[in-house]
């Protein structure tokens, strides 16, 4: 028997795997998609070959592409955009690594404290989780992010909208900065040279300012893996779950299986409790295989976690399995403008505004195709043509919708004089918005697929409040930076950032987890990924604060079931970037 | 436009157009057509010109297809071959079940998706079953095409299926490939087979392993404390 078996290794799994691996635990990852070892000779940078949502290498499905993907029933206008495999959607994330605003916790008593979701507040405060951000953002590591030519462009737009500059972890007040990101900063060559020649770790470091983080960072080139500038889990907390026994005393590493569906917790009743004892879960072979563990992690996203739970028939007293997902209720605004923005080059998003109450707006850099999609994605009709039933108006922008034909090619007449800012609403939780599963699709490795219900039109009117403000001033913020024309897209709910669909909260009625993130109807069973979260942070990526979450979850664990000590803000974490996980990393090929 | 108010969009023409898209599933406009990339065989949708309509309607060019729309450019836009098989292959993965049932024809994938926009598309004109391509989508012009989409995305029966899902998938994976690689890239080998007219319309440098883009941090912070 194994002391943990944690599910799915993508943003918050390996969180859990990497710190109880360091307490020289027994600890087990099942991952259902694939690994990919060798990113330099697996990966490339372009965008079909990468990021096509049904056939790229970064998709929702098995490593072999030749498969069909593991479809979402949608049943209305909308996109899941996840990636399936070892690191999970941090592949493709842009390592924005802000915290929550504190006003989503309770006990919070400033003076804008009515502004949030205070139906759904995190059942401790603010202050409880601040030592576990700490050890995540030295454990990642977490660093200011630095500046390129978009990034000059999007903050002087904000600093004309007279937003203060932000220089502290803490966000309290509307402001703007450059982002705290999981990516490492440039060193050596790395941001100062084209030259692909010089490029190569040692001589570069960090990050390259190629452009690409939304096709995986494999770069700078010849880095060991746990070097490599992005620290999306396959290249951050993987790399250290795996060699535990290397970087930690009593560390013990743990084991990864990938290629691998769980298709089902196991349970069973002691003292008449439930109680998880395992999983079952099938290798590409078709072979089944059960595995038993004093504890099961459940961390397979936002939409496969509460998937997984009702497959297995786990219990669901108050029917809030898979209810509650929030998503941000993105938006997405481009300026075009007469100099060159340096759109497709640098780090996915180096620079943000934060609104308390309200949401966000962050820069986002992409590479054309990309654009091209941003552009083509509404939920408002085709500009000029009709409004597809939109409820929206243009929030100030001089364009409104998909835009198709002669308003894209004008547009994306040049990829580098466009601007994109991402809308990221501090929305509700919402039991209509939510996972389910299908009976119109054909059932996969995991079985039934996921239906995944966002009522995007009648979402409560905070939520609706709040994107309009964030995108009204996102659209102020082009034009202040300068912009010639400014475009709404009006996304239906592209769904970047899934959360909250088995939330934790200070009400059983309406959570699924208790405050330590135990399943409240099944004795040793913890959820550690997003959807975890109790609400929308407020509008922040949600990243980083699964991760201090998974962090304080995996102490938790550790108390309860195996005895031991807590030790975040008792000891020095150890980082990714150290010296003795370089090593391991090498030794062992990783 | 295009609301059940309004008056081209009534229940009648859309009976009218299920039955002309009977007809243009059987690929009877296939007999008319003549600039047709592809003739589809007589039992199959037309589904090269329709995909191949739908990228010159996002990402017009100087295809035939966009010359046909009366939206054209003097450069190579969005519907070439290989971003049509590509995006072809994308709409298979996207919809490996039948979508549209019986009076679909039980089709899957890219086969769908024409089925779905021609019979929209003679909704909106019953005249585009006969045209130079063998797609009625193909066949209409630019507005038309627009109007198409927005039947599509205001179609009531979709509300609550995948089919809106779909629907909206369609400009936007076409808008996609019209950009990406896929013009002039080898799915096997993984590489670049030339410039990509895509990268050309956006005047892109293409892919990097970095740039000489690093101007500092911002207001000289480069960390930030507690």
């Amino acid at each position: 028997m194994r002391d943990v078996i944690v599910i799915g290794s993508g943003g918050g799994g390996p969180v859990v795997a990497k710190e109880l691996a360091a307490r020289g635990l027994d600890v087990l990852v099942v991952e259902a998609g694939p690994r990919f070892a060798d990113p330099e000779n697996e990966w490339t940078h372009f965008e079909d070959d990468a990021n096509n949502p049904l056939t790229g290498f970064f998709r929702q499905g098995p490593g072999d592409r030749s498969r069909t993907p593991w479809l979402r029933d949608l049943p209305q206008n909308s996109y899941v955009w996840q990636v399936a495999g070892v690191g999970g959607t941090t592949l493709h994330y842009f390592g924005n690594s802000p915290r929550a605003v504190p006003g989503v916790f309770v006990g919070y008593d400033g003076a804008d404290r009515n502004m949030y979701d205070t139906d759904h507040l995190f059942p401790f405060g603010y202050d409880e989780l601040r030592r576990y951000y700490e050890w995540v953002e030295a454990t990642l590591p977490v660093q200011t992010a630095p500046m390129g030519t978009k990034e000059r462009i999007f903050l002087r737009g904000a600093a004309a909208l007279g937003l203060p500059h932000q220089t502290t972890h803490d966000t309290t007040v509307a402001s703007h900065r450059a982002q705290q990101n999981a990516v490492l900063q440039p060193g050596g060559t790395a941001g100062r040279t084209r030259d692909p020649q010089r490029l190569r770790h040692p001589e570069a470091r960090g990050c390259t300012m190629c452009g690409h983080c939304y096709q995986g960072c494999y770069l700078p080139a010849g880095a060991p893996r746990n070097l490599k500038a992005k620290r999306s889990t396959d290249n951050s907390y993987v790399p250290m779950m795996l060699t535990a026994e290397a970087w930690s005393p009593h560390g013990r590493a743990a084991t990864l299986v990938t290629d691998a569906t769980v298709t089902q917790v196991l349970t069973e009743d002691v003292h008449g409790e439930t109680t998880a004892r395992g999983v079952r879960f099938r290798t590409l072979d078709g072979e089944e295989h059960e595995e038993r563990a004093q504890v099961v992690v459940l961390a397979a996203g936002a939409i496969e976690s509460p998937r997984l739970w009702l497959a297995s028939d786990l219990p669901n007293p108050n029917d809030w399995v898979g209810r509650g997902l929030t998503d941000h209720h993105m938006d997405a605004v481009f300026g075009v403008f007469d100099e060159d923005t340096g759109q497709t080059r640098g780090a996915g998003s180096n620079a943000r505004v934060d609104l308390p109450g309200y949401g966000g707006i962050e820069q986002v850099g992409m590479p054309p195709a990309l654009q091209a999609y941003s552009l083509a994605f509404s939920d408002s009709g085709i500009h000029g043509y009709g409004r597809a039933g939109g409820v929206v108006d243009d929030a100030g922008a001089d364009t409104l919708g998909r835009l198709v034909g002669r308003d894209l090619l004008a547009t994306l007449d040049d990829a580098n004089r466009t601007l994109a800012a991402l809308v990221i609403t501090d929305d509700d939780v919402e039991p209509g918005n939510r996972v389910t599963r299908s009976t119109m699709l054909l059932p996969d490795e995991g079985g039934l697929a996921p239906k995944v219900t966002m009522r995007h039109r009648r979402r409560s009117e905070r939520t609706r409040r709040n994107r309009e403000y964030c995108t009204r001033k996102a659209v102020e913020l082009m034009r202040a930076a300068g912009a010639r024309s400014v475009h709404r897209c009006d996304w239906p709910p592209l769904i970047l950032h899934a959360q909250s669909s088995m939330r934790m909260g200070t009400s059983g009625n309406d959570s699924v987890l208790d405050a330590t993130g135990e399943a409240r109807w099944v004795k040793r069973l913890f959820v550690a990924d997003n959807s975890a979260l109790a609400n929308s942070l407020g509008g922040p990526n949600p990243t980083l604060t699964t991760q201090a979450l998974a962090t304080r979850t995996s102490e938790a664990i550790f108390r309860t079931y195996f005895g031991g000590d807590a030790w975040v803000g008792r000891e020095d974490p150890v980082s990714s970037v150290d010296d003795r996980v370089t090593a391991a990393v090498i030794a062992q090929g990783l | 436009m295009g609301g059940d108010d309004d008056p081209v969009w009534t229940r009648r023409r859309f009976l009218a157009g299920m039955a002309g898209t009977a007809a243009a599933l059987m690929g009877i406009t296939a007999l008319f057509s003549a600039e047709a990339i592809a003739r589809p065989a007589a039992a199959a949708p037309p589904v090269r010109d329709t995909i191949c309509g739908i990228l010159a309607f996002v990402v017009p060019g100087n295809d035939p297809y966009s010359r046909h729309q009366g939206v054209s450019t003097d450069r190579v836009g969005g519907a070439t071959e290989d971003a049509a098989a590509s995006l072809e292959h994308t709409f298979d993965h996207a919809s490996p079940v039948p979508l549209l049932g019986r009076a679909g024809g039980n089709l899957p994938g890219a086969a769908a998706v024409a089925a779905l926009v021609n019979m929209y598309a003679v909704t909106v004109d019953a005249g585009s079953l006969v045209g130079p391509f063998a797609a009625p989508f193909a066949n209409l012009n630019h507005d038309a095409k627009a109007r198409v989409f927005e039947l599509l995305d205001t179609e009531p029966q979709f509300d609550g299926t995948m089919l809106t899902y779909v629907v909206n998938a369609i400009p936007t994976l076409a808008a996609f490939a019209a950009y990406s690689e896929v013009s002039a890239f080898d799915p096997d080998r993984r590489v670049l087979t030339g410039r990509p007219f895509g990268w050309e319309l956006a005047r892109y440098d293409g892919v990097a392993d970095g740039w000489d883009e690093f101007a500092g941090y911002y207001r000289g912070v480069d960390r930030i404390e507690e």
